[in-house]
């Protein structure tokens, strides 16, 4: 899903944009709040909830780009930076995702990524960190709302270098990320009380992607021990890495970081989605290495359609999706199948 | 019942022995079809494209907030309507006139238009408004990438690319607000409809280049479902903003050009009537002629009702074939008049839609039904009257002339008169002048039916005092004696000429009010007008230079913006204008204006739509507020059907904040040179506005405004000319048909000695005396018929008066050519009649 | 009506069983009485007390001065006038008594009609001329052109059907008139001046053959005239005056 923002951010680095550097601390909760002098940003919650119906997936994704603009138009209406928003339920009764997306220019009060705290806003739909503590999610989409509350067991991961995790073989190529794995849900899901375990990525950066890369393959598990892994890896044209990373924080509050040559992705169970026809590896077997020992997690999604198309507000089409492996339940997410994503 | 049989051998019979008057009779009803059917049909169609054209540029919203004025609504509205429960979706719209080119009077080569400048955020209007945002070369919506629809970047809806012939990638210089600004052509609105002329680009550069920063012309919304939502925006709503309804829209395009509409399609339900005379006239005729041979039929067996079947039968299959023929050529004439004159007839309308025809069957139907029961009208009162007749009588030949001592009764006919008089009264219905039009088909029956009776009155001298010259008296006697057979010939004349009258009376009243209302409203010597100058004109800065230009005695400025006062209505234009508001008032009120009131002057269009009146106070939303309004008079405006009002320019300024000028007058020093003052003026004018403004003199601008007027009755002329036509065929062929059906009394003359000039001098005198006799009565009543149309009709439909003028000339002209042809016809038959067989006839009774 | 097709009704059947039953009269009148309106006021009678009987076959001429009446008396058996007094049975039928449309269909199948004046249509073929009274009686089309053909040839126009009235002499239009008048075997033939607008020699051949054609359909004949000639050729001769029609 991260790919959407590629269509709203050239790879030309301009000079107005701040770089993304190693060494910078991550100072909390300043850095849960925006960062807009950075191209692009996400909030990014995935998880697993039990409802009465049994396991359900959901995602709320809320995006900021700063749009390659300087002008010195006054109009309220420059777009110094647009707000977009993804919201998906995976129903495995229904076989498919509910999704909604939502799309506006910050400006009015209408639509802003606060700096210093966590408090996105787009019309209704609104992500936010209470003075509880506490992250909060209220939105509602064609068929599903969510009010939804998270609350943090554990401490955030730093991922790569202290949070400066690199994205591909040249220097530039890097963000500023962290995870909250974790995070206890309780809340309403169209109004029936529900409970979970969700995942917070929070990522900014200018400059992400390789020239030759066409997609992306992620995925973040809460292990039922208490740990967490996360995994993802930079594909070409020919479906192989041209770069990998992840971590692993074990029960224990035991953080190892992954180095490309410590993650191994093997696509599998290819899926053909019906609507964009689309082909999806949504079985994928990967592998982490720990120390020295390999550990192989075979990936089974929740269902193979969690395909999402954001095409009619301007996104492309992704699959990002509900999955367990032995021992735990994550979110898998898949872009750049339903065809180069090269601008 | 095998008198079908029978039935279809006498018509057949018939219609071989005289098929020109049949054919006639089915031209007539052919060309009243054709006449409305093609006004409809080019109506209809022109209106549609001319709202799919608005729905285009309105993105097809479920409803949208509108400015009341060009000058726009806060952009606080926004954020305030966006957080309303009720609001599902909202799309900030600027919406500006614009031009491209050089904007050029009709006839000129120079290259130009005018379209609707949009911006937009395309984010917004997704949800909204889809057909507006555009697609980027790629055919990707340009949402979401690196922004393409930000900076230069513009779109343009199919007709407008077409117009300026413009590809990807090429540069696109427009003007709007009197700024001018150059984008690049990214794509096309694919789903723009083919009729708005439209540019789209992103709201924030609208703002900033066209000097917009902070105001919006249209919120678009998408609203939850329940009666409530609309309630809510509208209690939501400032004074300068109002809501404009889906139905509202189509009510004011509607408007827009629904007098003009009706109008034309009366027009040609005359011509359609005029065909109804014309049957009911050869019919009558063909009755009288056949009376021996009904009354043989009626001996021999055939039922009354049979008889009456058989001519409404002929009626039936005149109208069936005409009413097939009208549709046909109804349909071939829409394509032609769309070819040449566009949708709106010339009339002005609709200048910014392309026009497509379509074939309407349920109209098809409809008009060919009418013209079914016109000639089924036109053959039931001869079929009756032919059934009431005694067959015995009829065979002997003495049922079919009337008594000379029974004076035609004329009560009916007078009760018809005075009942179009009181119609006349009335008021609009439904803002339609329904009984103006109701009081000229009362007048015109009335007229027609009184015609044996005033013919009888009016020869009644010349039949008591009888003539020495044989001709003449038995010219006058016969006249005098069959009030009826005359009158059948005079309906003919009497409808025609009065509804030729009328027509022509009124469009002469119509170009010499306008030429002297120009000449009024044009006193300076040269005039500048910037057009698509709505949103913005001339900055002080540049009127001062235009008003340092050598050779000018004094220079006036006007701002000229539209406002709409009731959403369901066409905006009205606010002109404010510098100096003392001199305008030849056709009401004034003699009072200072109240404190706190601005002294304005109201045109009459407005004061009858509004129902404004001198001397009341009235408030008219500008600059953002309801403002106070003394009318101080009216003036008379046939430039602005919906309605203007005049404000002194100072007070405008000062309730606006607005300084540009969109439009100026010149007085020129004496010796200066118009054509060199002018060259120094568009010299003066910033680059912007070159290609918008147009100078114009007085005399040119008359011409231009004359010319434009015609063309506009072009339409009208020609409907004339046909009425016309119709009407002398018509006098023509119920002369000859009569002056045949006479040959056994020529026979008789010829037999007692009277030579075959007199009986030709005879029939000559007589039918210039009934041709006089209809030219005056047609005369008279077609001045009548004129006075409602002047007086009830034009008022009522589009909101203007204007002074009486009668085209003296014409009507001579008209009056003489009837006599002539009444006249010439008549002899011409006479000569066919007298040729040979007259000696028979008297042997043969048919 | 067609004698084969009995089952028409009386009106139809009549003429049919006139001419095998003898005794029952085609035509009988008593009392009739009318009286015209004056233009100064007032009424003067035309005739009163006219009682006549036609049996089949018969032929009955009526002569009387001008402006007696005659035409009026046929116009009243004809149910085309209305007497003031008096009844008309047609076929054993009241003419007075029955509605419009009824009166003409007994006009159509019971009554054949021949004027001094011929009229004869001019916009229509003398065979459709003469198929006129078939089709006013019912008949399809086709056969009452066959039909029409076949009288016109008995009464010496063979083959002329298809010209038009405009080419034909005097003579030859009554010929087309007295076709008409028999075409559909009408139990009455009512004549009114037939000769009158004919020269003395045509007349005599028009009117026998008037009279050789009645007798071969068994109608009977009633004939206002002024002609000897065409009194002498009658079985009866009646002369009407205000005082009734009495024989001559």
């Amino acid at each position: 899903m991260r790919r959407l923002l590629l269509l709203l951010a050239p790879l030309l680095l301009a000079a107005t944009f701040a770089p993304v550097r190693p060494g910078v601390p991550m100072r909390f909760p300043a850095d849960h709040g925006a960062h807009p002098e950075f191209r692009t940003e996400w909030w990014y919650v995935t998880g697993w909830l039990n409802t009465a119906q049994g396991r359900q997936g959901f995602q709320i994704t809320f995006f900021r780009t700063r749009p390659d603009i300087d002008t010195p138009n006054p109009s309220a209406f420059v777009p110094r930076q647009v707000i977009f928003a993804h919201a998906a339920l995976a129903d495995p009764a229904r076989g498919k995702l509910r999704h909604a997306a939502r799309i506006a220019r910050a400006g009015f009060g209408l639509a802003n990524a606060r700096v210093g705290d966590m408090d996105v806003t787009l019309d209704d739909w609104r992500l936010w960190r209470g003075r509880d503590g506490r992250l909060h999610a209220k939105l509602a989409g064609d068929g599903f709302a969510f009010d939804l509350a998270f609350t943090p067991t554990q401490g955030v991961i730093l991922q790569g270098q202290g949070g400066f995790s690199r994205k591909g073989p040249g220097a530039g190529e890097a963000s500023h990320y962290y995870s909250w794995p974790h995070l206890a849900v309780a809340g309403r899901v169209n109004g029936a009380a529900v409970t979970g375990t969700a995942w917070l990525d929070r990522e900014w950066s200018s400059t992400l992607m390789n020239p030759k890369a066409v997609g992306w393959d992620w995925l973040g598990l809460n292990m039922d021990d208490g740990s967490a892994v996360t995994l993802f890896r930079m594909r070409d044209k020919a479906g192989s890495a041209l770069w990998a990373g992840g971590s692993h924080r074990s029960k224990a509050g035991v953080l190892t970081v992954l180095k490309p040559d410590d993650v191994r992705w093997q696509a599998g169970g290819w899926w053909q989605s019906p609507r964009s026809k689309a082909r999806w590896p949504v079985r994928p077997t990967v592998a982490l290495r720990v120390g020295a020992a390999w550990r192989e997690l075979p990936v089974v999604p929740m269902m193979a359609d969690q395909e999402l198309d954001s095409r009619m507000s301007g996104g492309p089409v992704y699959w990002e999706g509900a999955v367990t492996v032995p021992g735990g339940r994550g979110y898998l997410e898949l872009t750049g199948y339903a065809s180069p994503l090269r601008m | 019942m095998q008198h079908w049989q029978a039935t279809g051998w006498l018509i057949a019979g018939e219609w071989r022995a005289h098929p020109v008057r049949i054919g006639l009779a089915v031209l007539a009803i052919a060309v009243g079809v054709a006449l409305g059917f093609a006004v409809h049909m080019v109506n209809s169609a022109a209106l549609a494209s001319f709202g799919r054209a608005v729905a285009s540029v309105q993105g097809r919203a479920d409803l949208a907030v509108r400015a009341r004025s060009a000058a726009g609504l806060d952009e606080a509205l926004y954020p305030r309507l966006a957080r309303l429960p009720e609001v599902q979706a909202i799309s900030p719209v600027v919406e500006l006139p614009a031009s491209w080119g050089r904007l050029a009077r009709p006839g000129s080569q120079a290259r130009g238009g005018r379209f609707t400048l949009i911006g937009l955020d395309p984010l917004r209007a997704l949800r909204v408004t889809p057909g507006l945002v555009g697609l980027s070369r790629a055919g990707q919506s340009g949402v979401g990438s690196r922004p393409t629809w930000q900076g230069d970047a513009v779109w343009l809806s199919p007709a407008l690319q077409r117009a300026t012939g413009l590809q990807p990638g090429d540069a696109f210089t427009l003007t709007a607000a009197g700024r001018q600004a150059r984008f690049t052509v990214m794509g096309r609105l694919a789903s723009a409809g083919d009729e708005a002329q439209m540019a789209v680009i992103d709201i924030s550069e609208a703002q900033w280049r066209f000097g917009q920063v902070g105001r919006l012309q249209r919120l678009d919304l998408k609203l939850a479902e329940g009666a409530g939502a609309r309630l809510a925006v509208q209690a939501a709503l400032p004074a300068d903003a109002v809501l404009a309804t889906p139905e509202a829209e189509a009510s004011r395009a509607d408007a827009l050009s629904r007098a003009y509409r009706v109008n034309l399609g009366m027009l040609a339900l005359v011509a359609l009537l005029t065909g109804g005379f014309l049957v009911w006239s050869a019919q009558a005729l063909s009755v009288a002629r056949r009376r021996p041979q009904f009354a043989l039929l009626g001996v021999l067996g055939l039922p009354r009702a049979g008889l009456v079947r058989q001519l409404l039968a002929e009626g039936l299959l005149l109208g069936l074939v005409g009413a097939a023929l009208g549709v046909a050529l109804g349909h071939g004439l829409a394509a032609l008049v769309v070819d040449r004159f566009g949708g709106d007839l010339g009339g002005g309308y609709f200048n910014r839609a392309q026009t497509r025809l379509g074939f309407d069957l349920a109209a098809a139907f409809g008009f060919g039904a009418l013209g079914l029961v016109t000639a089924l009208a036109g053959s039931i009162a001869p079929a009756l009257a032919a059934a009431r007749t005694a067959p015995a009588q009829a065979l002997k030949g003495l049922g079919d002339v009337p008594d000379p001592a029974t004076a035609p009764r004329a009560w009916p006919s007078l009760a018809l008169l005075a009942a179009g008089g009181l119609a006349a009264l009335g008021p609009a219905l439904w803002g339609l002048p329904l009984l103006g039009y109701a009081a000229m088909a009362l007048l015109l029956a009335g007229g027609v039916a009184l015609m044996p009776a005033l013919a009888r009155l009016l020869l009644a001298p010349l039949a008591r005092r009888g003539s020495a010259w044989l001709p003449l008296d038995l010219a006058v006697r016969r006249l005098w004696g069959v009030p009826q057979a005359a009158a059948l010939a005079l309906s003919g004349i009497v409808a025609s000429t009065a509804l030729m009258v009328a027509m022509a009376v009124m469009v002469a009243s119509f170009r010499q009010s306008v030429d002297d209302w120009l000449i009024a409203v044009l006193p300076s010597d040269l005039y500048l007008h910037l057009e698509a100058a709505e949103a913005g004109g001339l900055a002080p800065a540049d009127q001062a230079r235009l008003a340092q230009v050598p050779g000018l005695e004094s220079v006036r400025f006007q701002r000229v913006i539209s406002v709409r006062i009731a959403s369901d209505q066409p905006a009205v234009a606010v002109m404010a204008q510098s100096g003392d508001l001199t305008m030849p008032l056709t009401a004034a009120a003699d009072a200072a204006a109240p404190a706190g009131t601005t002294r304005a002057l109201i045109s009459e269009p407005l004061a009858w739509l509004y129902g404004w009146r001198v001397g009341e106070v009235h408030s008219l939303v500008i600059g953002g507020q309801q403002r106070r309004l003394y009318v101080a008079g009216t003036w008379r405006d046939y430039a602005r059907q919906w309605g203007a009002i005049m404000l002194p320019l100072a007070d405008y300024r000062r309730l606006t904040g607005d300084v540009t000028a969109t439009e100026a007058a010149f007085e020129l020093k004496a010796a200066a040179d118009a054509q060199t003052v002018q060259a120094a003026l568009q010299a003066a004018l910033p680059a912007a506005v070159q290609g918008q403004a147009q100078f114009g003199r007085p005399a040119e601008m008359r011409a231009v405004a004359l010319t434009i007027f015609d063309r506009s009755f072009a339409v009208t002329y020609a409907l004339e000319a046909i009425a016309i036509i119709i009407g002398l065929i018509g006098v023509a062929t119920s002369f000859s048909a009569q002056v045949l059906a006479r040959m056994r009394e020529f026979g008789m003359l010829r037999h007692v000695g009277v030579p075959r000039r007199q009986i030709l001098q005879m029939l000559g005198l007589e039918g210039a005396g009934l041709g006089l006799i209809g030219a005056l009565s047609g005369l008279s009543l077609g001045l009548v018929m004129a006075l409602v149309l002047v007086r009830v009709v034009n008022p009522q439909s589009f909101h203007w008066t204007m002074d009486l003028a009668l085209p003296w000339p014409l009507l001579a002209g008209l009056v003489a050519a009837l006599v002539i042809c009444a006249g010439g016809t008549a002899v011409i038959a006479g000569r066919r009649a007298l040729g040979g067989q007259a000696l028979l006839a008297v042997r043969a009774d048919w | 009506m067609r004698p084969d097709t009995p089952s028409a009704g009386p009106a139809v059947a009549a003429p049919v069983l006139a001419a095998t039953v003898p005794a029952a009269p085609v035509l009988s009148a008593v009392g009739l009485t009318r009286a015209v309106p004056l233009a100064g006021g007032g009424r003067r009678t035309l005739f009163s007390g006219v009682s006549i009987a036609l049996a089949p076959g018969e032929v009955v001429a009526i002569t009387g001065e001008s402006g007696v009446g005659k035409s009026t008396l046929l116009n009243v058996i004809a149910g085309l006038d209305m007497a003031d007094a008096g009844e008309v049975l047609i076929g054993g039928r009241n003419v007075a008594g029955l509605a419009e449309p009824a009166r003409a269909a007994l006009r159509a199948t019971a009554l054949g009609f021949v004027f001094q004046a011929f009229h004869v249509l001019p916009h229509l073929s003398l065979a459709r001329n003469v198929a006129l009274p078939c089709l006013l009686a019912g008949m399809n089309a086709a056969d009452a052109l066959a039909r029409a053909e076949a009288t016109l040839a008995e009464v010496g126009l063979a083959g002329r059907g298809p010209d038009w009235p405009a080419v034909l002499s005097g003579g030859e239009l009554q010929r087309v008139a007295i076709a008409r008048a028999l075409v559909h075997r009408p139990g009455l033939v009512l004549a009114d001046e037939p000769t009158g607008n004919l020269d003395p020699e045509t007349a005599g051949r028009i009117l026998h053959l008037l009279l050789a054609q009645a007798r071969d359909r068994g109608a009977a004949v009633l004939i206002v005239t002024h002609s000897e000639m065409v009194a002498a050729a009658a079985t009866r001769v009646l002369r009407l005056s205000a005082g009734g029609l009495l024989p001559s």
